[in-house]
């Protein structure tokens, strides 16, 4: 299949119910609902900015299972940008990024110039914590990547989280910014707070 | 019954394979396009024998049950196994060109099933002629008398309570009528193999018949024989139902057409679909965005809708879905089919680079097919490492694969669907989209050739694979190939074919003349008569005999079933019976590419869209005539 030059794909990993869609699908759709359904493998298109025309961002959310091995290999080495997401309700989740960050390493080779962020989520369950973001700092470091807490639930910094991936983009100028026609839910949903944008 | 019953376990450890009934689907897609407007006089409804006129073959052994009584169909154990051929019941050689006995009067469905009963009265010594007429009537019951009904009017006539008895049945002692009851309803059973407990409804009354027959037995010894067959059938069958929920590892999720290509799946054997089976699916919207579900492949449109907008979270959401989302099936080229939310089974359906998209009312004529739909897939290099005898090999054993997955019924179901209950008939649509696959692969393959002398050397490494095909009596696949060369966009390039070798070229016109549908197909018929099983057939053809049989011919009479139109339908599925009665084994080699070609040969790029297609010609030979 030929390359689409004009599509930067963000691809999101982690074990099985952390929260990996419910953070997509905040950010893509503003939504967020209790019910778990495991997701074998969807993937969302917005359209963003990218070196100051348009192009299509694509955001790949996958199965925490580890059923398909092979469709794993197959969207790391097509991804751009990658999110890796544990609970902070689980360390055992932290712990199962591992495999997949070296996965990314092996297909991938040169993984400083590639926009990584180790992702923390479910932030406001603080009750049953069982990582501190001290740890997922530290665990970034080791990967040389970067460090975020979400909570989809809450919608605390999930559009930064992707807002920060891109901006470690430094190959091109990738930015949600536009102000374009489409991305109607988006605009519906999404409560802008904090966090500037470059550009 | 202990060891009975270890027999049992061990048996549906392997019976969890093919061969079952399958959905079927709406009328128009009855036979492929190419088929639909083919010339010749097949209208005349003459019936075409198929059937090699060769010398008999030997009776097989029947399973010798206790009491010395020999199951209609007389299916050993092994038989039972997926993997072997159904093999054609004792005396069935002479059934298609000379019927062993005059076939029964026209009668009401009620009538006609006690005159077959009466027939099977000096069971288990049966005549050849009530074999036929037992097998005549099982294969094609469901187009006069659902099945819920043919059980329940077995059921009174093994408890002595029917009203449609005649004077040679009440003429004969109990034991008999049972014993006939019994032959009847194994041989049904034996005909439904294992896709038994596919249909609740249905199964359930099995159930209950068979607690019937339980309690009776140990009354009558000389029903031991056949109680014995029966238990075996309705346990193997229940333990499928059991396993399919307890064993997670023998009901996996079945990866469907070209959404998943996956190199470790698509080698491993095909086992047969059936509506229960588990699915995944990729649902696009308009921009693109896709979600994979899980769904049954029996799925209605509504149920995939459903699990559509949970996924997108419309239903948590007020105010977030305006209007009800529609599922449309949209083509390479663009071509948009609406589907009904109580279509069911439609995943089989599909075109081959067609794309489910689910979306508004008002978004339907913004949808366009995907990129990679109309991108042009690059020039394919395996094609060219790849010897012509590897690539015929695997594409017979693969389509041996598939065509074994095939029930019988599903070539009634297929086309009869319309008196039918709602039967799937998935692995028939999905061997007929394979042809369909290899066809346009053939074509893809030789204009994405550039350069005129590699183009012309493909030419001659597709003739030579047709051949070699053909040897292996792998019809379906010879037809394709040739079908695949003769495509418009392939037959203008003059240039190209001219430069082929005057060997090649006659040998193509031979296989053109082969294919050539003009007196209904005579010279096909010809070949393939004079074949011993293992052949695959050209499915297409069968499919449309089958048409014609259906709309040349009423189903009833004055209300009484045309029996002889019944027979004609049940000798065709005989025939489709024949090819797969002994196994088909083909020489593959075992060097390291092997796997690689295995691979390659079970999922092929094409380009579906004929306009892309002779703009590829075009591009090619623009001054061709």
């Amino acid at each position: 299949m030929p390359e689409q030059s004009n599509d930067y794909r963000v691809v999101v990993f982690g074990a099985g119910g952390v929260g990996k869609s419910s953070l997509v699908l905040r950010f893509v759709k503003g939504t967020f609902r209790e019910s778990y359904i495991p997701t074998i493998e969807d993937t969302y298109r917005q359209v963003i900015s990218c070196d100051k025309s348009i192009c299509t961002l694509q955001i790949t959310d996958t199965t925490g299972s580890h059923q398909f091995p092979a469709m794993q290999r197959l969207s790391i080495s097509k991804g751009h940008a990658f999110i890796l997401v544990y609970s902070v309700t689980s360390r055992q989740s932290l712990e199962e990024l591992k495999p997949i960050y070296e996965q990314i390493c092996q297909i991938k080779g040169d993984v400083e110039s590639i926009p990584i962020m180790l992702v923390g989520n479910k932030s406001d369950e603080s009750q049953n914590r069982e990582v501190d973001s001290s740890d997922g700092e530290a665990m970034a470091k080791k990967w040389k990547c970067a460090f975020m807490e979400t909570s989809a639930k809450m919608n605390h910094n999930v559009k930064e989280l992707f807002q920060e991936l891109l901006n470690l983009e430094k190959r091109r100028t990738v930015s949600l910014q536009i102000d374009g026609k489409k991305s109607k839910q988006q605009k519906r949903k999404e409560k802008l707070k904090g966090k500037c944008v470059v550009m | 019954m202990k060891p009975l019953e270890k027999f049992l376990k061990k048996q549906s450890s392997h019976l969890s394979g093919p061969r079952h009934l399958h959905r079927r689907q709406s009328v128009s897609k009855i036979l492929p396009s190419f088929l639909r407007d083919t010339p010749g006089d097949s209208s005349s409804g003459e019936k075409v024998e198929e059937d090699p006129s060769g010398a008999p073959q030997p009776s097989h052994d029947c399973l010798e049950l206790p009491d010395g009584l020999r199951s209609p169909l007389s299916f050993s154990s092994d038989e039972l196994s997926p993997s072997e051929p159904l093999t054609p019941p004792p005396g069935s050689v002479g059934w298609s060109l000379t019927p062993p006995g005059p076939l029964l009067a026209p009668d009401s469905p009620e009538a006609l099933l006690g005159r077959v009963l009466d027939q099977l009265l000096t069971a288990p010594r049966l005549s050849d002629a009530a074999e036929l007429a037992l097998d005549d009537f099982i294969l094609t019951h469901t187009l006069f008398i659902p099945t819920e009904e043919l059980l329940v009017q077995l059921q009174q006539y093994f408890c002595g309570c029917s009203r449609h008895t005649s004077p040679t049945w009440e003429g004969s002692d109990a034991v008999q009528k049972k014993q006939a009851v019994l032959c009847g309803l194994l041989h049904l059973l034996d005909t439904y193999k294992d896709s038994l407990q596919e249909e609740e409804k249905t199964f359930q009354l099995i159930k209950d018949f068979y607690v019937l027959v339980m309690r009776d037995a140990p009354n009558i010894p000389q029903l031991e024989g056949n109680v014995i067959r029966l238990h075996r059938l309705v346990e193997t069958a229940e333990l499928r139902l059991t396993d399919g929920s307890a064993a997670p590892c023998s009901k996996q999720v079945k990866p469907l057409f070209r959404h998943f290509r996956r190199i470790d799946s698509c080698l491993q054997p095909r086992v047969a679909f059936r509506g229960s089976d588990e699915i995944f699916c990729r649902v696009y919207m308009p921009d693109h965005s896709y979600v994979t579900i899980r769904s049954r492949l029996s799925a209605s449109v509504s149920d995939i809708l459903s699990s559509v907008s949970e996924k997108l979270q419309y239903s948590e959401e007020q105010g977030q879905r305006e209007e009800p989302l529609i599922l449309v099936a949209v083509t390479s080229a663009g071509d948009k089919v609406l589907l009904k939310p109580d279509d069911g089974c439609i995943f089989t359906t599909l075109g081959i680079n067609s794309h489910l998209f689910a979306c508004n009312r008002e978004e339907l004529r913004s949808l366009v097919p995907l990129p990679e739909e109309v991108q042009l897939p690059p020039e394919d290099s395996h094609i060219h490492r790849i010897e012509a005898e590897d690539l015929a090999n695997h594409l017979s054993a693969f389509h041996w694969e598939l065509f074994s997955c095939v029930h019988e019924l599903e070539f009634v179901d297929y086309v009869f669907h319309v008196e039918r209950g709602r039967r799937e008939t998935a692995n028939l649509e999905l061997l007929l989209q394979r042809c369909s696959e290899v066809q346009h692969w053939v074509s893809t393959q030789t204009l994405l050739c550039e350069a005129p002398a590699r183009r012309t050397q493909l030419l001659k490494k597709f003739i030579k694979t047709a051949a070699i095909c053909k040897q292996n009596q792998d019809l379906l696949s010879f037809f394709a190939i040739v079908m695949g060369l003769d495509n418009g966009a392939v037959s203008r390039l003059r240039v190209t074919w001219e430069k082929l070798p005057g060997k090649f070229k006659n040998l193509f016109r031979k296989f053109e003349n082969l294919t050539d549908p003009c007196r209904n197909h005579k010279s096909y018929r010809e070949m393939v008569s004079r074949m011993r099983p293992p052949v695959i057939p050209f499915i297409p053809l069968i499919l449309k005999d089958l048409t014609f049989l259906h709309e040349g011919s009423k189903t009833f009479l004055d209300g009484l079933v045309n029996v002889e139109k019944m027979h004609a339908i049940a000798e065709k599925v005989r025939t489709v019976r024949k090819y797969r009665s002994s196994q088909m084994r083909l020489d593959t080699d075992v060097s390291p590419t092997h796997l690689q070609n295995k691979a390659y040969v079970r999922q092929f790029q094409v380009i579906d869209n004929q306009n892309l297609l002779f703009e590829l010609s075009y591009k090619l030979e623009p001054n061709a005539q």
